[in-house]
């Protein structure tokens, strides 16, 4: 078959256009995540403005869990119940202490904190790459003390709740998770974090790179510097202390943060660090108190010690109301809990309301403890009457005789002042060995729980049943 | 379907100007069909060469050829091709062709931008032309008029609301966590199919913690495609058609061509039709006496007197479904389309208005459509064709399917005892004091609506490059957009009983997106064809790109003060959106080979593409098909034709969008912004899944071309599945997405085409087919999960396991008898066991038209037969005790056993059975199904009645859904709470109830 040249010749023009046209429509095809930020951006090229924003998302890390662990400590304490007919697990799981680690009632306060030390661990070296025009050297000390700060935080809350975690996370999410290591540990590694954090706060100049929430700004002491922060930093390891029962040590970081016996209303006793919530638009509501479902203890208005007009402790009129009763599997109540709801400890109220953090209340009572066991007993006195007239309105009391009698008030008094707001019931009986008396209450059968089971998702990661510790 | 033929005759006549011969002479002639009328457009040529004319609008032709006896050859669209002599000396020829009933001769897309007569196919495509799919009955959508016609496609409605909502599965599952829904092509222009969330959620609260879910009764957009627009549809299902496709395939491809114009006086086709939808089926309500309603708590001693005498029997009973589904909701639709041209020149246009209303109040589709396409020959060597299809519909689809609020219709509903009624007094409607709502007020003063504007335009150009005695080249250039905005408008009054948040009452949402799809491909075919006529091999190669770009957004307003219904106007608003876009390119080459005169025929092509959605952009992934087909050379008595054919192929499943990044969520802390861990990695090395098929089969024409049996067997191989591997919590992360794993499919399908009696007072077609499909997953590198998508074992979910389909059903069975060791929770000895397959073992499609006289019936059975379906909607009844069933039979104390059927047994007895510790899965019920889905009596007006205009003129009686025999205890065996996903179909939540339609109607043809 004969093909003119002619023919040839434009069949490779047609060729050559074709082949133009086929390389020409080779375009790039990348196309870049539209609605989020890679984390490789942060990891390799980060600067001022996603390391500010990468800071401050700790901060949100910090208050996702916060509602949930406050209501489901508070259930295992005995502080509430959630009475919800299409929820029942909230009393089968919860109440009964037959946590299952694979339902919402096990699987939780793991993958957010350590989710917040990996985030830690990136920032960290980012803060290092960020170019140097971007962040004076004071500037780049504030954020590593916060970050530190942070992931002690967080190493705490997870080393409070759990028997078994690990104490670091590695770089690489898709190796072998970091081996599994017991609380005592954790609450080792999340001490050397918090003090991590104090060398560069103090070098952290006088102020951070990105706005703190109103949590940290609200009352006359700010936290929101560097040198505010620290305090912050104090109180949380003062917390740590008070949990190893290493008394000795809580004094002395208790000094360095804002404890003050000096006023004595209310907002001096609520001075403190809060968690920010909000029904705005990309925000985090506060789920505390406001549904219908969520009831307070019973015998928390019983238990209440009367005031010398014969009503009833301050703190307990001021936290709950009494209403319709309430009934599910077995267990009742009237009482519901208005320091969210209604009567906030600042701002605004129901799902915009904040969750306290550390408040100067508990750190009077927490000193209170650590004077008492290590032999001031007047000391601990004067800070156990102090929150117990300014902030209950009730009378002083005398000195008990026995230890176990100081534990008794002791703990009457931070049942009420940090009434579900924090888990410290649960803590607090765990602390002194008596989550025994929580048996068969409310019913027969039901107990509490001495830790919080390993999530089921983290032992399948590691290979199943007896793959690792706690598992 | 013209264009495709175009093509072919483009490619094997091209119509320059001949080379003149030496000794020539013309015959002239005219071409007519079997009964008389005029063959416009009909290709006369010289046998055997590529030579030829084509017949004007009154079907004459002129054309030289040799002195001597010539012989020519004469094919034309729907008619049989034909070989006729003409002598030496005669110069004139009448050419009678007869219509081509089986579609021998269709055409069939077989790659981008090549055509081959289905003769010739080596692998199994279904077509389904414009007279199949609305010929019967009107359908609202595309994929509702597809139901029961298609070997091979398992096509379920998700709900019985207006407006669509439908999934297409072909060839079984083919991803468990990746896009599963086929690729549509409307006119070679890849149009969108998402479904976008309207954000019911926001009321419903169905999926607790986001504003938009897939529960929100989505309708995928296929739906806004004009059915009587389509001229057909042809549906390549396996790997091994498909694979021209690529990465988009692995689901099959949908390829529509949309009506053209034809040469000739303009020609009107006019249809008028109007009728009435109502329920179809209804559940039922208990009757209570008032000791009863005591009991059940419902009312007290005190109360019982609003509703009951004092002899116990109630005062008055409701039919609350009809009260809130009662309505006969009229439907109307009016079509007018006119096709003319000149041989150089062909027109289509149509227009559509559709008012369908809904059988509750508040509910409807409305739907308007206007359709241009012009066919253009430009200075007879290439040919142009551009359409533009503008569409506009409404949907109206009120609160159903699964809820937490009460706000569903059916749900409030099963929680109302029957002596209630909703219906409003003096204008009020009553508070309903047994459940959140009162749904006859929420349908009345609330709004859903979803309203889309949709333009697609396509432009297709066809060029004759080169055309030089045997060989021809080609140049097919295709350019297309597909954009459509959806907006959905959502208002619940402050002021009805449905009050999402007693703090915040009032809810409006304004949402939806707009979407653009842009696509365009370059190819070139090269057909080569020697004098000899010993083989034909058509070459082609092309490259093709897409880019696709979806904008979501949705505003939430709570608390409303004004009463406009705009979320503008609210204390609380919230405001979301994002964006997903996708960019492919790529390339393919072909070849195609004819020989031994078209009895063997083998195919061989290679596609790679790259995507943006893959790791690696930059990658290519090729896909390879190799097919034969070869027809035996001889008939034997019944036997017509055999062909035998064989296929394999490959296609893929890119990732969707998103799945590849490892990224850091973002939010804010009164107004500043920060960024979070997501806890989602992509793997570094994420690409498409792939889907490896080997079809082979045979194609007999029966019975002196009076009967075509297709026969197709399959075995697909789905690997690189796209997978979510759990990470450790404490790593920070939760899941890595990554491609691992392995399904197999295996399947049989059967099509039976045939005209029994085909004789001018009576004729029957008929149309039947079989489909069968097995999956099952081979492999899996993560531990068994749950695909999501499911309400928990108690009551049936889906499991993904190897050794099991990914449809499987696994649910409660009772309880271990040990404990397992380390077990200390309270569910952790309930046995978990597969109870069956979800998906149907086979269905059968019957579709039959009997013509006798000026008189045809026509009628569609569909046959599924097994599957289950997960029955929540009887749960609610059941815990509400107002299931008609729910007292235990006189005589009977205790809970009768357990053997499997939950309908066999009382509601008391099903709740017992359900609960601890017994712990049985007693909503599991059989999904088998006969429906008659369509049913039509035409009648064709004589034309002496008629005026000299019309040529013809039909009324048509027809009716859809008319009855569904089946024995499941809910509205319809046909029904997905989740919408449209890869596993987690079938379970019934409080759906939108069936309805069945009837119409009467006028199609003119002037």
């Amino acid at each position: 078959m004969h093909i003119s040249s002619k023919t040839r010749r434009r069949a490779a023009c047609l060729s050559v256009l074709a082949a133009a046209l086929g390389a020409g429509a080779c375009k790039d095809t990348v196309v870049p995540d539209y609605n989020r930020v890679p984390i490789p951006e942060l990891a390799n090229s980060p600067n001022r403005t996603l390391v500010d924003a990468a800071a401050a998302g700790l901060l949100h890390n910090a208050r996702r869990d916060a509602p949930n662990r406050v209501r489901v400590i508070g259930i295992v304490g005995r502080e509430a119940y959630i009475l919800d007919a299409n929820e029942p697990r909230n009393v089968t799981e919860l109440v009964t202490g037959n946590i299952d680690p694979s339902s919402f009632t096990g699987n939780h306060d793991y993958n957010n904190p350590y989710g917040t030390l990996a985030q830690g661990q990136l920032l960290l070296a980012a803060i290092d790459k960020v170019p140097d025009v971007e962040y004076t050297t004071a500037q780049r000390e504030a954020l590593r003390g916060f970050t530190y700060t942070m992931m002690g935080n967080d190493l705490l809350i997870i080393a409070y709740m759990h028997q078994y975690g690990p104490t670091e996370v590695n770089a690489d999410p898709l190796a072998p998770p970091a081996p599994m290591k017991t609380q005592a540990e954790m609450y080792a590694r999340a001490a050397v974090l918090l003090d991590s954090g104090v060398a560069h706060l103090k070098a952290g100049g006088s102020s951070f790179t990105f706005t703190f929430p109103t949590g940290f700004t609200n009352y006359p002491t700010k936290f929101n510097t560097p040198l505010g922060f620290l305090k912050f930093n104090r109180a949380i390891r003062a917390r740590l202390d008070l949990l190893r029962k290493d008394y000795a040590a809580e004094k002395i970081h208790l000094d360095s943060t804002w404890i003050s016996t000096a006023a004595t209303t209310r907002d001096a006793l609520n001075t403190g660090v809060y968690y920010n919530f909000s029904t705005n638009s990309g925000e985090l509501p506060n789920t505390l108190g406001t549904g219908s479902t969520e009831v307070a203890e019973p015998t928390l208005r019983t238990d209440a010690q009367l005031k010398s007009d014969g009503s009833r402790d301050n703190r307990y009129t001021l936290k709950i109301d009494s209403g319709a009763a309430r009934t599910q599997l077995g267990i009742t109540s009237r009482l519901r809990f208005q320091h969210y709801k209604t009567r906030p400890f600042f701002g605004n109220t129901n799902q915009n309301s904040p969750i306290p953090w550390v408040r100067n209340e508990q750190m009077i009572l927490d000193r209170a403890e650590a004077r008492w066991f290590t032999g001031d007993q007047p000391g601990a006195m004067a800070d156990l009457n102090f929150v117990r007239t300014n902030s209950g309105g009730l009378d002083p009391i005398a000195t008990p005789a026995t230890g176990a009698a100081f534990i008794t008030a002791l703990l009457y008094e931070r049942r009420y002042s940090l009434m579900y707001e924090g888990g410290w019931r649960w803590l607090d009986l765990r602390r002194f060995n008596l989550l025994g008396t929580l048996d068969n209450y409310p019913r027969a059968g039901d107990k509490s729980i001495t830790y919080w089971p390993v999530p089921f998702t983290e032992c399948l990661a590691r290979g199943g049943a007896g793959s690792a510790p706690g598992c | 379907m013209k264009r495709m033929l175009w093509v072919l005759l483009a490619l094997a006549l091209p119509f320059g100007a001949s080379a003149a011969a030496a000794q020539q002479r013309e015959v002239s002639g005219t071409v007519t069909g079997a009964n008389g009328e005029a063959v416009a457009g009909a290709a006369v040529s010289i046998a055997g060469t590529t030579r030829g004319v084509r017949t004007d609008g009154q079907g004459r032709f002129t054309i030289p050829v040799p002195a001597g006896d010539a012989r020519l050859h004469v094919t034309a669209l729907s008619y049989r091709g034909k070989d006729v002599a003409v002598p030496a000396g005669q110069n004139s020829v009448a050419v009678r062709l007869d219509t081509d009933v089986l579609g021998l001769e269709t055409v069939v897309v077989t790659g981008q931008a090549t055509t081959v007569r289905r003769e010739n196919l080596a692998h199994d495509v279904a077509v389904v032309s414009n007279r199949q799919l609305v010929g019967n009955a009107p359908a609202q959508t595309l994929d509702i008029a597809l139901q029961g016609k298609v070997a091979g496609a398992t096509i379920r409605t998700n709900s019985g609301a207006p407006g669509g909502g439908t999934q297409i599965r072909l060839r079984g599952p083919t991803t468990i966590t990746g896009n599963a829904t086929p690729l549509y092509v409307v006119d070679g222009v890849i149009i969108s199919d998402v479904g976008i969330a309207g954000g019911q959620n926001s009321v419903s609260a169905a999926a607790r913690g986001t504003n938009a879910s897939n529960q929100d009764v989505v309708v995928n957009r296929i739906a806004d495609i004009n059915p009587n627009d389509i001229e057909n549809v042809e549906i390549l299902k396996g790997a091994s058609a498909a694979s021209i496709y690529g990465s988009r395939a692995a689901a099959g491809v949908v390829v529509i061509t949309t009506r053209r114009g034809r040469a000739g006086a303009p020609r009107f086709a006019f249809s008028q039709r109007v009728g009435y939808a109502e329920l179809s089926n209804e559940l039922g309500s208990r009757t209570w006496t008032a000791d009863e309603a005591i009991a059940s708590g419902y009312v007290t001693a005190g109360t019982a007197g609003t509703y009951f005498n004092a002899d116990g029997s109630p005062k008055a009973t409701y039919d609350l479904e009809r009260q809130v589904f009662g309505r006969k909701a009229p439907q109307r639709e009016t079509t007018l389309g006119v096709s003319g041209g000149t041989e150089n020149t062909q027109y289509y246009v149509s227009g559509l208005i559709q008012d369908d209303q809904g059988i509750a109040p508040n509910t409807g589709y409305l739907k308007q459509s206007l359709n241009l396409s012009l066919n253009q020959t430009l200075w007879s060597r290439a040919r142009l064709s551009a359409s533009t299809n503008v569409l506009h519909s409404t949907a109206a689809r009120g609160v159903t399917g699964n809820d937490n609020t009460s706000a569903s219709y059916v749900s409030a509903i099963s929680f109302t005892p029957n002596f209630f009624s909703y219906q409003p007094v003096n204008g009020i409607y009553p508070r309903n004091p047994f459940t959140d709502s009162n749904p006859l007020e929420t349908a009345v003063r609330s709004r859903n609506d979803e309203d889309v504007w949709r333009m697609i335009g396509s432009l297709n150009l066809n060029v004759d490059l080169l055309n030089r005695g045997p060989s021809a080249l080609r140049l097919v250039a295709t350019g297309g957009a597909d954009y459509f905005n959806q907006q959905n408008r959502l208002y619940y009054p402050p002021d009805i009983q449905l009050q999402p948040n007693a703090a915040t009452p009032g809810t409006a949402v304004t949402g939806g997106g707009n979407n653009l799809n842009l696509n365009s491909n370059l190819n070139l075919v090269h057909s080569f064809k020697p004098q000899s006529g010993a083989f034909s091999a058509t070459t082609s190669g092309g490259v093709q790109y897409e880019d696709r770009d979806l904008n979501l957004s949705q505003v939430t307003g709570r608390f409303l003060l004004g009463s406009l219904g705009l979320p503008y106007q609210s204390a609380v608003q919230v405001v979301a959106g994002s964006r997903s876009r996708t960019r492919d390119f790529g390339g393919y080459v072909q070849e195609e080979l004819l020989l031994f005169g078209d009895l063997l025929s083998v195919t061989g092509s290679v596609r790679g593409d790259r995507s943006s959605n893959n790791a690696d952009a930059g990658k290519f992934y090729y896909y390879p098909k190799a097919a034969a087909a070869f027809t035996l050379p001889n008939s034997y008595s019944v036997l017509d034709q055999l062909k035998l054919r064989l296929a394999y192929g490959a296609s893929g499943n890119e990732p969707t969008f998103g799945v590849r990044f490892t990224p850091l969520s973002v939010a804010n802390i009164e107004g500043y912004p920060n960024l979070a861990i997501n806890g989602g990695i992509g793997a570094p090395d994420l690409r498409p899944e792939r889907v490896t098929e080997i079809e082979g089969g045979f194609d007999a024409t029966l019975f002196g071309s009076r009967a075509q049996l297709g026969v197709t067997m399959y075995r697909r191989n789905i690997t690189h599945l796209l997978l979510g591997r759990v990470l450790a919590p404490s790593t920070g992360y939760t899941v890595e997405t990554f491609n691992g794993g392995a399904m197999r499919s295996t399947g049989q399908e059967l099509s039976l085409q045939a005209s029994p009696v085909s004789h001018r007072l009576f004729t029957w077609n008929s149309n039947t087919t079989f489909t069968r499909n097995r999956t099952k997953v081979t492999n899996l590198p993560v531990p068994e999960f749950s695909p999501g998508n499911s309400f928990g074992n108690s009551f049936g979910g889906y499991r993904i396991a190897v050794g099991y389909s990914p449809t499987t059903v696994f649910a409660q069975d009772g309880r271990e008898v040990n404990i397992p060791a380390g077990c200390t929770g309270t569910i952790c000895n309930v046995k978990v066991v597969p109870i069956g397959e979800s998906e149907p073992s086979f269905q059968m499609g019957f579709q039959n038209d009997v013509k006798v006289g000026r008189f045809t019936l026509g009628s569609l059975f569909d046959w599924s037969h097994g599957g289950l379906v997960i029955n929540l909607t009887r749960n609610y009844y059941d815990s509400a005790e107002t299931a008609p069933d729910f007292l235990m039979p006189a005589g009977v104390t205790t809970p009768r056993p357990w053997t499997g059927c939950g309908s066999c047994l009382s509601g008391q007895e099903r709740l017992y059975w359900f609960s601890a510790p017994q712990n049985k899965a007693v909503y599991i019920e059989d999904a088998s199904f006969v429906k008659l889905r369509e049913l039509s009596l035409s009648y064709d007006v004589p034309t002496s009645v008629l005026g000299r205009r019309v040529s013809s003129a039909q009324l048509q009686l027809s009716a859809r859904n008319l009855h569904s025999w089946d024995n499941y205890s809910g509205y319809d065996p046909e029904v997905s709470n989740f919408g449209n996903v890869a596993a987690g179909r079938n379970q019934d939540v409080t759906p939108f109830p069936p309805s069945r339609t009837f119409w009467l109607g006028l199609n003119l043809v002037f």
